[in-house]
């Protein structure tokens, strides 16, 4: 677990008479996630990568993903933070609904939440439609629906995160600031969110990361035209029956920057931060 | 001129009828056993929780009653928390600026007034020091400048010396008794230590005798 700093303080304990069956369990496991990543370095083209990397294809989506990711991760601190914040603070009766709600899209399938972003902000959605209508706004299929369908999969990531780094925060400092003049807002942004900073930090990169890698509701919310809304994952899947090679290239630059930012996660951020 | 609280302070399932009267410069101690209700009667005159029922008045005006509230942040009473509560991400020195920029000064503003009050409680060389990086005294220090940074009207303050050496006791009770005793301060001090109530306050109310 990523709050987890136990790692740091090796404890010494009496070795544990192995229980081999359990021993060998626990190999087939890791063996299971690790031989089908290692598979893909040992099969990726590396002396090609670099072609592949720059064919067209991979460029306008290497764009877009690197565009649409950060500004998902962006929107996903600003809305979700203060909504992280609600629910570690509030007493309101049904917060826990509100909360479970929120991080559904979590176990939900992506593509139910693209089904639900269409149903609201499509063009005969419940939302969609009055946009349309009186302002001639049409959200699916653009490069804003990219980003709000990476914002919707990977918000509920960064609520659960920055919600338990206010929670252990508590808040003592909060009152504090109060009885010194500080009204809602000062004590917020002064205050509470500093006083968060490392699992803002946590969550944001989490959020980051699962935008990045986000495919099902996009592919339904915005589809998948090179260039405007085709992110690294789809090409990623469009071309494994008809590119093998440049699928598994992109693969290895994602499993890369995802094994990055969990090191990241473990070794710095969480640790560096913790008082 | 007075802080009067007349009513019932209530946490969780604790409730205790409390009836104080405070007057400027003449700092009450407020002594009694764990749970008797003294960091509850405290929150309730910071305005942290609300009174079950009474009032709480200010000078004639009511800072707690059936109808009217008013909030912390607006009620001018500031507090020496047991354990400091100093922002951990801020320096000393803006620990202390930090209420003067609640009221409106501007950050050099509130800095050179900040760095003043430091100097009055003899902590000016901690100025720019993170509040990890602080004794208990230079602490307790910091907290009682920032706590009479805003100029309240009202001073609280809850076991002030706990965290602090026998040693650096008597200094800081001796500016503790210069900053309040005297001066327009309504002021109510918490404390397990009998010395310090008896240099520190005039009148004491024991919530242990009237539970």
């Amino acid at each position: 677990m990523i709050s987890d700093s136990s790692h740091r303080e090796p404890v010494v304990s009496a070795p544990v008479r192995s229980a081999r069956s359990l021993t060998a369990a626990a190999a087939v496991a890791a063996m299971f996630v690790v031989v089908p990543l290692a598979s893909v370095v040992w099969r990726a083209p590396l002396g090609d990568a670099w072609s592949i990397l720059s064919g067209s294809a991979s460029r306008d989506a290497l764009v877009v993903s690197a565009q649409t990711s950060v500004i998902a991760a962006i929107l996903s601190c600003v809305l979700g933070v203060p909504l992280a914040w609600w629910l570690a603070r509030t007493t309101a009766r049904g917060a826990s609904v509100v909360r479970t709600l929120c991080i559904a899209p979590m176990v939900l399938p992506p593509v139910v939440g693209g089904i639900a972003l269409l149903a609201a902000f499509g063009r005969r959605g419940v939302l969609g439609a009055p946009l349309e209508e009186w302002f001639g706004v049409t959200i699916p299929f653009t490069r804003a629906a990219v980003v709000m369908a990476q914002v919707f999969v990977a918000m509920p990531f960064l609520v659960l995160s920055v919600e338990a780094a206010f929670r252990q925060a508590g808040s003592d400092l909060e009152e504090a600031a109060r009885t010194l003049g500080a009204g809602p807002v000062r004590v917020f942004w002064q205050v509470a969110v500093p006083s968060a900073g490392a699992g803002i930090a946590a969550g944001a990169v989490l959020a980051w990361a699962r935008s990045l890698g986000e495919f099902g509701a996009t592919i339904t919310f915005a589809g998948s035209l090179q260039g405007r809304t085709q992110t690294l994952p789809m090409v990623v899947y469009e071309s494994a029956a008809l590119d093998y090679r440049q699928s598994l290239v992109l693969s290895l630059l994602l499993i890369v920057v995802s094994v990055t930012v969990l090191a990241l996660l473990r070794d710095r951020w969480i640790g560096g931060f913790s008082r | 001129m007075s802080l009067v609280v007349d009513g019932v302070v209530a946490r969780g399932a604790f409730s205790r009828v409390v009836s104080i009267s405070i007057e400027p410069g003449r700092p009450v101690g407020l002594v009694g056993p764990n749970g008797s209700g003294k960091s509850t009667t405290l929150r309730a005159i910071a305005g942290l929780d609300r009174l079950a029922s009474g009032t709480i008045s200010l000078d004639g005006s009511v800072l707690d009653g059936a109808d009217a509230f008013v909030p912390a942040e607006l009620r001018g009473v500031g507090v020496v928390f047991q354990t400091m509560r100093l922002f951990p991400h801020l320096t000393a020195l803006d620990n202390v600026a930090f209420g003067l920029r609640c009221a409106g000064a501007s950050r050099h503003d509130a800095r050179g007034q900040a760095r003043r009050l430091l100097t009055s409680v003899g902590a000016d060389h901690v100025a720019d020091r993170r509040p990890a990086t602080l004794s208990g005294g230079e602490a307790q220090r910091v907290a009682l400048a920032r706590a009479l940074a805003p100029s309240p009207r009202v001073l609280l303050l809850d076991e002030p010396f706990a965290s602090v050496d026998a040693d650096s006791r008597p200094a800081l009770r001796a500016l503790l008794r210069s900053l309040v005793v005297g001066s327009g301060i309504c002021s109510v001090i918490v404390s397990h230590d009998r010395a310090d109530i008896s240099d520190l306050t005039d009148v004491v109310v024991d919530l242990g005798s009237a539970g």
